[in-house]
């Protein structure tokens, strides 16, 4: 644009002094008919001549690599909008959270909140999977999840002195001090990251709206 | 000076922000990809990797007031990404989809607020070009956000952009992708292709083998299948200078066929096997079996040795267990319909049907009306002129060429037609984000500091512009 631009302003310039030139002869020679034609002439070979050395500059290049394409003149000033107001969520602001995403990814409350016993173990099976695959995804997402153990489940495992009593419960006849030995019965879970979405309103105790179709 | 390199890939279907540094200190970053917050359902915000190009205008009953803001701007009105499809879908009359498809429809006027398409007179309504710069300026926002929360508050407007488009794109939806983007305020920019972006990343995932896998000369086709659209185009490695580079030879048109109409197609085969059943689906149960067509199809592709996927089709009512409706894809018809329709082994000869002109007023997008990609590909091909070698490489890129089995049919097409049994393909990269990843290592090349390729000799290439 700025090349083609700067061009036009001196093709004008030329076209201007070549015609002032004609003029001044056109009026030595006292003959104003002629020195219009003259001039006419003249213009029409100043702009022909231009035309041949700007034919490819005018023309749009057929390039295959792309070239950056040239700045904006005027960037436009772009106001900041006003921030949101996030408001403070009550203590139970999460558990809601995460029941309104279970029920709304994988259709966890329905399924809690019916009564099941009138219907067969196929049916309830049939829907169950896209009750398990919705949850699963869902907690994948936001609540992943890693075993605590990682030991096959029935082997043995031995606990050191200064073991978590927390990630670790221990059962049976447990006497003495450690190392205890013993059979991993269940290998526990710990969320390795939490990932729930953040609130913008304050949470309220809807967790599935009710839904009407219009029309 | 720019801090950052930016690759933005503005899809049909999802964009995505890929950035390395302009100016490293040692070696250069492979780029990586922004996390983009965007409201994930009604009032709550999430980061994800892509950003779906979908936009949302809500009329004054759809959405909770508020419920839309960002953690950059508590005032929107509209909705971009996750929550805008989610919603969207309930809601058809509020959705625009497809943008970038219609910004390359020469039929209407693309800067006219005429999306969505037959929505109601009172709707609120965008220009293709408003959409696109909405997801622009989603992207801009997020990316000032999370500079300025890393503390390191640089701005996208001041980045190099490479911002990747079709090469079908005409000058004209060339222009409008530019006008969305100055809009949006990015004025740095260049337009760089989509299957030359593709090469790029292919060439980042492979920085030591990737010499091997190709020679000077050869011939590549790039095979494009993604969410709404289908690309095809060849490239030729040239060298000039000792520098390795691409030549793009031909490109195909804008083929508006892509994995949602594999989706939809195996929904409506599911929902025909259901009704003659006596079984018939709402529109709302409709949507949910589309949505597990999709998955099941993706199982099955993924599984070779799975046979059925059991479908659960719940009620949309709270009593789940008594209203679910049961019913199965299975692999006999995933290949049927995909394999069958979408990719069939046909000869050379063949091309797609000629659609009918239904009119002056077939205004809505031009769908294609064949949906075989493997006749659209032997159209492109036979277009070209003599002085077009046939392809010996194929690199594939879009999600729908995750399956291994569709790249196969492709392959054995192509294998077929030239006579050529040792046709082969480069191994992909991650398909959906290959294109963004590749605007930004396009970038770093440029500055000849990006992608230093070793040739098996002492010598060194670059890879030129």
């Amino acid at each position: 644009m700025h090349a083609k631009n700067t061009f036009a302003t001196q093709s004008l310039a030329l076209l201007l002094v070549g015609n002032a030139v004609v003029l001044v002869t056109a009026l030595q020679l006292a003959a104003p008919y002629l020195s219009l034609g003259i001039g006419a002439v003249v213009t029409l070979l100043i702009w022909y001549g231009l035309q041949r050395i700007a034919g490819p500059l005018l023309q749009a290049p057929a390039e295959a690599a792309p070239a950056p394409l040239p700045e904006a003149e005027t960037p436009p000033q772009v106001e900041a909008p006003p921030r949101p107001v996030v408001p403070e969520q009550p203590p139970e602001a999460a558990a809601l959270q995460l029941l309104a995403l279970l029920q709304r990814e994988g259709r966890l409350l329905d399924f809690l909140q019916e009564d099941i016993r009138p219907f067969d173990d196929a049916q309830i099976g049939a829907a169950v999977r896209p009750v398990h695959a919705g949850c699963q995804a869902a907690l994948a997402t936001h609540l992943p999840l890693a075993p605590i153990r990682t030991e096959a489940e029935g082997s043995t495992v031995t606990l050191q002195e200064g073991f978590d009593a927390h990630a670790v419960r221990l059962s049976g006849h447990v006497s003495g001090t450690p190392p205890f030995t013993g059979t991993l019965q269940h290998r526990g879970w710990r969320v390795t990251e939490v990932n729930l979405p953040a609130l913008m309103q304050r949470q309220d105790r809807v967790v599935a709206p009710a839904e009407v179709s219009v029309g | 000076m720019a801090d950052y390199i930016v690759g933005i890939d503005l899809g049909t279907t999802h964009c995505v922000l890929a950035y390395t540094e302009a100016n490293p200190e040692g070696d250069p970053t492979p780029p990586r990809l922004l996390d983009l917050p965007q409201v994930v359902s009604a009032g709550q915000v999430q980061s994800r990797p892509l950003l779906p190009s979908f936009l949302l205008l809500p009329g004054p009953h759809d959405v909770p007031p508020g419920s839309l803001a960002l953690p950059w701007n508590g005032e929107l009105d509209y909705a971009v990404g996750t929550f805008a499809r989610e919603r969207g879908a309930e809601l058809p009359a509020r959705l625009v989809g497809s943008a970038k498809s219609w910004l390359s429809h020469a039929g209407v006027d693309r800067t006219a607020p005429i999306l969505p398409w037959d929505a109601p007179d009172d709707a609120r309504r965008a220009s293709p070009v408003e959409a696109a710069q909405r997801y622009l300026e989603h992207l801009r926002d997020a990316w000032n956000h999370h500079m300025a929360v890393q503390g390191q508050p640089t701005r996208l407007e001041d980045q190099t952009i490479f911002l990747t488009v079709p090469a079908s794109f005409d000058p004209v939806a060339r222009e409008l992708t530019v006008q969305a983007a100055r809009a949006a305020g990015l004025q740095y920019l260049t337009l760089l292709e989509e299957p030359q972006a593709a090469f790029y990343a292919w060439i980042a995932a492979h920085p030591d083998t990737w010499r091997d896998a190709i020679e000077v000369g050869e011939s590549i086709l790039v095979c494009d299948v993604g969410g709404g659209t289908t690309d095809f185009s060849l490239i030729e490695v040239v060298e000039e200078g000792g520098a390795l580079d691409l030549r793009r030879v031909a490109v195909g048109r804008h083929i508006l066929l892509g994995g949602d109409n594999m989706d939809l197609t195996l929904a409506y085969a599911l929902r025909a096997k259901l009704a003659q059943q006596g079984t018939n689906l709402d529109t709302w149960q409709f949507r949910g079996l589309a949505h597990q067509c999709r998955a099941a199809k993706e199982r099955l592709l993924n599984t070779p040795d799975l046979d059925a996927e059991p479908i659960s089709i719940l009620s949309r009512g709270s009593s789940l267990i008594g209203g679910t409706i049961r019913t199965e894809l299975t692999r006999a018809e995933v290949e049927q319909v995909l394999v069958g329709g979408f990719f069939p082994q046909t000869e050379f000869h063949e091309h797609p049907q000629r659609k009918a002109r239904v009119g002056v007023r077939e205004m809505g997008l031009p769908y294609e009306a064949d949906p075989a990609i493997t006749r659209h590909l032997a159209q492109f091909l036979s277009a070209q002129g003599d002085g077009v070698a046939f392809p010996s490489v194929v690199l594939f890129n879009g999600g729908v060429m995750k399956a291994e089995i569709l790249r196969r049919e492709i392959l054995q097409a192509l294998r077929r037609w030239s006579g050529h049994p040792d046709l082969r393909e480069l191994p992909p990269a991650d398909l959906d984000q290959a294109v963004a990843l590749g605007g930004a290592t396009y970038g770093t090349a440029r500055q000849g500091q990006g992608i230093r390729i070793k040739a098996g000799t002492a010598r060194t290439y670059y890879i030129g512009v």
